[in-house]
C-alpha cells in the first residue's frame, strides 16, 4: 500500500504516546492516593486533637473560629446526636461520603466530614485544597502533551516518508527507462544517504549502456567498412570472373553483413522497452510482401495488428528464412484470426523441430545436437523473432505440423478485422 | 565531358577503390573524407553528383545533406549501414535522391547513380512532393506518368489508375472489388478476372521479373498488395 509507511510511522508514535500516558497516569494515580491517604490521617489527628472532649462550647467555638481562619474554611461540630454544637463560617453538612468528591477537578471547595473519639462529628469545607499536589488530576496534563506531540509529529513524519517517497518515484521512472533519472539527495540522514547511493547506481548503469550501445554502434560500423570494401574489391577484380566462386564469395559477405545487422537489432530490441514507429500494420500484405521476396506462398486474411512494419517484416522473413534453411520445402505462411487473436503460421516440410529441443530454438546461435560445426548453428533468426515478437505483445511457439515439418505459430493481441 | 561525381566517404580505402570503379564506368571521380571538405569542394567544383557517407568523422551524414540542400541541389545517393537506427526513408525526406546500404554492390550503386543523374537531366521529371517513389520506381499523377530509374514506362489510363491506386494503399492487401471502387469513374470492364489483366500488364512495365512480382504480390483468394519496402537483392 502506498504511504504504509507513513502509517505505520505515525501510528508507532501515537501508540507509545499513549503507552507513556497511560502508564504515567497509573503511577501518578497510586502515589497520590497514598499521599492524599497520609495527609487525611494526620489532618483528622489534628482536629480531635484541637478539639479536646468536654470543652466548653464557647471555646469550642473560638477554637472553631480560630481553625476556620488558619485554614480558610467553613467548619461545624456537630453533636453525637447531631446538634449543631458551634459553626465558623458557612454551615456544613455532615453528610458522610462528600469527601470523595475531593479529587473532583473542579475548583468548588471540598467538603469533608471528620468523626471524633466522642462521637461528635466535624464537617469542614476547606476552600484550598489540604495537602501538596492534591490539585487537579494530571492527566489531563498528558492528554494535552501528547495531543500536542501527535500534531507536531505529523509533518515531521509525513516529511520523511515524502522524501522516500520521492526516491522510490525517482527509481520507478529510471527502472521505466527513463536512464537519466536522478533522485533529489536533500539533508545528510539515511533518505538522502538512499537517494545518493541510488543516483551512483544509476549513473553507473547508464554509462555502461551508453558505451555498450556505443561499442556496437561501432562495431557494427567498424566490421561493415572491410566488408564494404570486400564487396567492392570483387567487382574490380578483372581476373575474379563472374561464377560460381565469386556468387560464393558474395554470398559469404551478405551472410556476415546480415549477422552484423541482426546483432545490432537484437542489442537495440534488448534496451527498448517501447517500440517507437507503431501503427495498424496489415499482417497480410507484410507476409505476402515477404512470401514474394523468399517464394513462400501466402494465404489467409487481413488482419491488423498494432506494430513496426520493419520490425514485423523481420519477423516475417525470418521464420520464412529459417524455415527455408532449415526445414525444407515446400514453405507456406497463413495468416489468420484464430479465438480473436491474428495469428501467424510459418510451415515447412522439413524433419521438424528435434525432440526435446523445446523453447531453447529461440536461444542465440542455438545448435541442434549431433548437428557438426559446418552445418552451423541457427544463428539470430529465432531468437529475434521472439523479441520482435514480446515487443508487440506476441507469443511464438512451435509444433510439428501434420504430415511433418515444423510450424511457427506467432499470436498478436486481440485484433480487428481489416 | 564525364559526369563528375564526389565521394565524402571516411574510409579512404573504399573511396579509392570505388573512385577507380567509377572512372573505369565513364564517371570522373574525387574524394574527399570529411564533410567540411566535401561542403567546400560542392562549393568550387559543382560535381554532377555526390556519394555521401552517413557517418562521417566531423559531422553526421544527414547533417551534411542539410548543409548541401542550403546553397545545392546536387543530387545525393547517400550509403547508409543497414539495420542502423537511421531510417534509410529519413535520408529521403531531408533531400538525399537515393540511399543504398553499406555493403553495396558496385553495380547497383553504378545503376544508381546513372538514374538520378538521368532524373536531374530529364526536363520533365520535376520531382514535385505529390509524386510516390518507391526505390526505383516514380509515379508522378500530375503528369500521369510512371518512371524506372528515370526511364518512362507506359501505361493505359485504367492500368496507371490501378497502380495509383495500388501504391496509395502500399502495405495494405486490398480485394478486387476493393481496387475496383478505388479506380471507380473508370468504367470499364469490370469482370473480375480484368483486374488481373491489368495487373500483369503493370507487372510487366514495372517488375524487374514479371513472373516473379515483388512491388505488387498476389494474395491468394484475396487481392493484391502492393509492397512498401523492396529490398534490393546484393
Amino acid at each position: 500500500m502506498r504511504g504504509s509507511l507513513f502509517v505505520k510511522i505515525y501510528l508507532t508514535l501515537l501508540t507509545s504516546l499513549a503507552v507513556v500516558a497511560i502508564a504515567s497516569a497509573v503511577f501518578v494515580h497510586a502515589v497520590q492516593n497514598r499521599d492524599a491517604a497520609g495527609w487525611t490521617s494526620r489532618r483528622d489527628a489534628f482536629i480531635a486533637a484541637m478539639l479536646p472532649v468536654g470543652e466548653e462550647p464557647a471555646v469550642l467555638q473560638a477554637t472553631v473560629e480560630h481553625l476556620s481562619k488558619a485554614f480558610d474554611a467553613d467548619i461545624t461540630v456537630y453533636a453525637p446526636d447531631g446538634a449543631i454544637l458551634a459553626v465558623a463560617g458557612r454551615p456544613v453538612p455532615a453528610h458522610e461520603g462528600a469527601g470523595r468528591r475531593a479529587f473532583r477537578d473542579d475548583d468548588r471547595p471540598r467538603p469533608f466530614v471528620v468523626r471524633l473519639a466522642d462521637g461528635r462529628v466535624v464537617a469542614a469545607r476547606l476552600r484550598l485544597p489540604f495537602g501538596p499536589g492534591g490539585g487537579r488530576f494530571p492527566l489531563a496534563y498528558l492528554a494535552l502533551i501528547a495531543a500536542v506531540i501527535g500534531v507536531a509529529a505529523y509533518p515531521v513524519v509525513r516529511h520523511l516518508t515524502r522524501r522516500l517517497e520521492a526516491v522510490r518515484k525517482g527509481m520507478e521512472r529510471w527502472g521505466g527507462g527513463a536512464l537519466e533519472t536522478r533522485v533529489p539527495v536533500k539533508g545528510g540522514d539515511e533518505v538522502a544517504a538512499v537517494a545518493a547511493s541510488f543516483n551512483h547506481a544509476a549513473e553507473r548503469v547508464e554509462r555502461l549502456l551508453q558505451s555498450h550501445r556505443a561499442l556496437l554502434a561501432n562495431a557494427s560500423h567498424e566490421l561493415r567498412s572491410p566488408l564494404a570494401r570486400l564487396r567492392m574489391a570483387i567487382d574490380l577484380d578483372k581476373g575474379l570472373e563472374d561464377g560460381a566462386a565469386r556468387e560464393e564469395i558474395i554470398r559469404n559477405l551478405a551472410e556476415l553483413d546480415t549477422l552484423v545487422e541482426e546483432i545490432l537489432l537484437a542489442s537495440r530490441l534488448d534496451h527498448i522497452d517501447r517500440l517507437e514507429q507503431v501503427g495498424p500494420i496489415d499482417l497480410l500484405a507484410v507476409a505476402a510482401e515477404e512470401g514474394a521476396r523468399n517464394g513462400v506462398p501466402v494465404s489467409g486474411e487481413p488482419v491488423a495488428v498494432e506494430g513496426d512494419p520493419k520490425l514485423l517484416t523481420r519477423l516475417v522473413r525470418n521464420l520464412m528464412q529459417n524455415a527455408l534453411r532449415h526445414g525444407a520445402p515446400p514453405v507456406e505462411a497463413h495468416v489468420g484470426i484464430e479465438k480473436g487473436a491474428a495469428v501467424l503460421r510459418v510451415r515447412d516440410h522439413g524433419p521438424g523441430i528435434p525432440t526435446g529441443a523445446g523453447e531453447r530454438v529461440f536461444e542465440p546461435f542455438y545448435r541442434p545436437e549431433g548437428r557438426s560445426e559446418t552445418a552451423g548453428g541457427w544463428g539470430l533468426g529465432l531468437a529475434l523473432v521472439r523479441q520482435i515478437a514480446s515487443h508487440h505483445g506476441a507469443s511464438v511457439r512451435h509444433e510439428a505440423a501434420a504430415g511433418g515439418g515444423a510450424c511457427f505459430v506467432v499470436t498478436f493481441p486481440a485484433v480487428a478485422k481489416t | 565531358m564525364a559526369d563528375q561525381v564526389l565521394i565524402v566517404d571516411d574510409d579512404r580505402r573504399l573511396s579509392a577503390m570505388l573512385a577507380e570503379y567509377l572512372s573505369g564506368n565513364g564517371f570522373g571521380a574525387a574524394a574527399v573524407e570529411t564533410a567540411t571538405d566535401g561542403l567546400a569542394e560542392i562549393a568550387r567544383r559543382a560535381p554532377d553528383a555526390v556519394v555521401l557517407d552517413v557517418m562521417l568523422p566531423d559531422m553526421d551524414g544527414f547533417e551534411a545533406l542539410r548543409r548541401i540542400r542550403q546553397s545545392s541541389d546536387v543530387p545525393v545517393l547517400m550509403l547508409t549501414a543497414r539495420g542502423d537506427e537511421t531510417d534509410r526513408i529519413v535520408g529521403l525526406e531531408i533531400g538525399a535522391d537515393d540511399y543504398l546500404p553499406k555493403p553495396f554492390n558496385p553495380r547497383e550503386l553504378l545503376a544508381r547513380l546513372k538514374a538520378i543523374l538521368r532524373r536531374r537531366n530529364a526536363p520533365t521529371a520535376a520531382a514535385g512532393p505529390h509524386v510516390l517513389r518507391f526505390g526505383r520506381l516514380e509515379i508522378d499523377p500530375a503528369s500521369r506518368s510512371v518512371r524506372i530509374d528515370g526511364a518512362p514506362r507506359p501505361l493505359t489510363s485504367y492500368q496507371f489508375d490501378l497502380l495509383v491506386a495500388l501504391a496509395r494503399n502500399a502495405g495494405r492487401t486490398l480485394s478486387r472489388d476493393q481496387l475496383m471502387d478505388l479506380v471507380k469513374g473508370q468504367e470499364l470492364d469490370a469482370f473480375d478476372r480484368s483486374i488481373d489483366v491489368h495487373v500483369s500488364r503493370i507487372r510487366a512495365a514495372i517488375e524487374a521479373d514479371p513472373k516473379r512480382p515483388r512491388r505488387i504480390v498476389t494474395v491468394r483468394g484475396v487481392g493484391y498488395v502492393f509492397a512498401r519496402f523492396q529490398d534490393e537483392d546484393r
